[in-house]
């Protein structure tokens, strides 16, 4: 560096931090503002990106309103019937109608929704904390373990899903709530699933070259799962979080609807469909409304993982 | 010979495979709170003396059906059954030796003829819609067609069927379209056995996810193969758009869709469980919650035994027609 030309006082010195005789790098700003490339904040403006993303989050959003606080401020028992207003057509009073009870479609119909994500939320947890866990440690120590645990995950693989979660309905005895065993049986069937994907993870983040610096530094295991490897794993585990909320609410519908989820008086979408249908060319209401909120929502959280899918860069 | 390696590998998996699910199932039928004569006692209600009848069945049946054996010979002997092809009696009739069997033979088929109907449907639906979407990509009849493969492809099948049942029934029927239209088969016949035309519904509504998968797949494959060279040089040639799509471009996508469908195949079979007994069809899927809700064990060891069986069989077949087409591809490379 000449020193005559640092002498020379650049304009854009005003907007660097520091002595105006520190020199940056040529044609790098001296400090990029952090939070316009990483954090929440940047991941929000990506995300708002996807259009239907936005949407999705919307009607969710609105949804989980609906069902959690609608209870709170109005009479909304999913039993109580009306026996002189059974049957009746969309309306002022009853704008989904009600059913062959007299009970309203409507409430119905939100109690279904707010069951359906309690069990999916609840079920993604644990089957995400019990494979999560194992698929970590499988892939993080390796050996003879990791061998055992992917024979297992491959037998899971191979038994239909819907035929294991069907045997285990049954297994589960009935005096407990319906959605406990809901939130056992799709957590047992979805754990090998998030196994296996983190233990890919964990396996590509903890061969990366900077890993092995850290460790040559002498980073202890924590210090390396804390710092490098959870980091990494994150945004493919939130994307496969977000698919997995929508198959299990599909697999608590499902089961409802052949007679193995929730029971009869406590709603759930599937034994509202299995129970309208019967009725469906008399009585569309019956039907019409709960598989249309059903398929709705299914389809906001599908968007939703699209939009983190742009986000974490990994499209499933 | 590589083939024939691969074939035997592979059917030993599925022995293996089929082997842990028959032993899980024996094992869960074990520990099932609330077994058959329970389910009975629960259903028509018994008295002192019915109790003592059922608890004495029961003993029986423990006799008669191996119960008290450890597991690993209950499976064995469950394989020597699938050899000569003879389940047995069912809980139901247990003086019917052969009931389990001819429950099978009599509705695999109608769950297999509705799954390859999807499947046609999502073929015949599927790819011409991919082509389509490619040829007018980014515009709205590209969106258009996408965003309804992803409703296709998300919303499973039973909701999809009540609606377009709905659709087709009520809203088609206030439009006066005339008693030609055949609503009949869109109607859910109010009981009794059924027949083919209860089929049509479900086979659409189970192949509306692989259709989507199909068009999708088809979709992106067209747009790749629109951009090479060889195509360019057929348009130059000067033959006809349609020619040069169907010929060049959609030729070399066809293949793959084949792994595309086997996957989608095995699904729609043991989708079969969810949408069957909505539309009162006897196929395997409700023969499975029948048996599950009366908790006949034999019979539910059998129809888990036989869908699971199908659908890894299904994805061998898939795997070993894909070589047929395709001869570059090699054992190896399917794994």
């Amino acid at each position: 560096m000449e020193p005559e030309e640092s002498s020379v006082i650049d304009p854009l010195d005003a907007f660097r931090p520091g002595s105006p005789t520190a020199e940056p790098p040529p044609g790098l700003p001296a400090e990029p503002p952090k939070s316009a490339r990483t954090g929440w904040r940047h991941d929000f403006r990506v995300f708002r990106r996807h259009k239907p993303a936005v949407a999705g989050l919307v009607y969710v959003v609105l949804l989980l309103l609906a069902s959690f606080l609608g209870p709170v401020f109005f009479d909304m028992d999913y039993e109580k019937g009306d026996p002189l207003q059974t049957l009746v057509s969309p309306c002022a009073a009853h704008p989904f109608g009600t059913d062959q009870q007299g009970r309203d479609i409507l409430v119905r119909n939100l109690h279904a929704a707010r069951n359906a994500m309690i069990v999916a939320v609840v079920s993604v947890v644990v089957g995400l904390v019990v494979g999560g866990l194992i698929g970590a440690f499988s892939g993080y120590v390796g050996g003879a373990f990791d061998l055992v645990v992917m024979r297992l995950v491959d037998v899971m693989f191979a038994f239909p899903q819907i035929l294991l979660l069907i045997l285990l309905l049954v297994a589960i005895p009935d005096s407990m709530d319906r959605r406990i065993s809901m939130f056992v049986a799709i957590g047992v069937t979805s754990w090998a699933g998030y196994a296996r994907l983190v233990r890919g993870l964990v396996i590509q983040a903890k061969n990366e070259d900077y890993v092995e610096a850290a460790r040559c530094l002498g980073a202890t295991d924590f210090h390396v799962i804390r710092k490098y490897i959870l980091p990494n794993i994150a945004g493919p585990v939130i994307v496969a979080v977000s698919f997995g909320i929508p198959s299990a609410m599909m697999a608590e519908s499902g089961m409802s609807l052949i007679g193995l989820g929730l029971r009869p008086p406590m709603p759930s979408w599937g034994n509202l469909i299995f129970d309208g249908a019967r009725e469906m060319l008399g009585f569309p209401h019956l039907v019409l409304w709960p598989s249309l909120t059903f398929a709705l929502t299914l389809l906001a959280f599908t968007f939703i993982g699209d939009g983190l899918g742009g986000v974490y860069g990994k499209d499933k | 010979m590589e083939l024939l390696k691969f074939v035997v590998k592979r059917l030993l998996a599925i022995v293996v495979s089929v082997a842990c699910v028959v032993a899980l199932t024996f094992a869960m039928m074990r520990v099932v709170p609330s077994d058959y004569f329970a389910q009975m006692e629960l259903r028509y209600g018994a008295n002192t003396a019915g109790k003592q009848m059922l608890d004495q069945q029961r003993e029986e049946y423990r006799r008669i059906f191996h119960l008290d054996d450890p597991l690993w010979k209950q499976v064995g002997r469950y394989f020597v059954r699938v050899m000569k092809w003879d389940f047995g009696p069912s809980y139901k009739e247990p003086n019917e030796p052969h009931k389990i069997t001819e429950l099978v033979n009599a509705k695999f088929p109608v769950t297999l003829s509705v799954a390859l109907a999807g499947m046609g449907i999502a073929l015949l639906v599927g790819v011409p819609l991919g082509v389509f979407a490619a040829l007018r990509r980014n515009t709205w009849v590209d969106y258009l067609l996408t965003s309804a493969s992803m409703v296709g492809q998300v919303v499973p099948p039973y909701v999809l069927a009540v609606l377009l049942t709905l659709f087709f029934a009520v809203f088609v029927r206030n439009f006066q379209i005339g008693d030609s239209f055949p609503l009949a088969w869109l109607a859910l016949p109010s009981e009794g056995w059924g027949s083919w035309k209860n089929a049509v519904m479900p086979a659409i509504a189970l192949g509306a996810a692989p259709m989507a998968a199909v068009a999708r797949y088809i979709r992106s494959s067209v747009l790749e193969t629109l951009d090479q060279d060889f195509v360019r040089t057929a348009l130059s040639k000067g033959l006809g758009r349609l020619r040069v799509v169907v010929r060049h471009a959609l030729r070399p996508s066809l293949v793959p869709v084949v792994t595309v469908m086997g996957p989608q195949l095995g699904y729609m079979i043991v989708g079969s469980v969810l949408v069957e007994d909505l539309f009162r069809l006897q196929g395997l899927g409700s023969l499975f919650v029948g048996a599950i809700n009366e908790r006949d064990v034999p019979l539910v060891i059998t129809s888990t035994f036989i869908l699971a069986a199908t659908v890894m069989l299904v994805n061998l077949v898939v795997d070993l027609l894909y070589m047929v087409i395709d001869p570059r591809i090699r054992p190896k490379d399917l794994g």
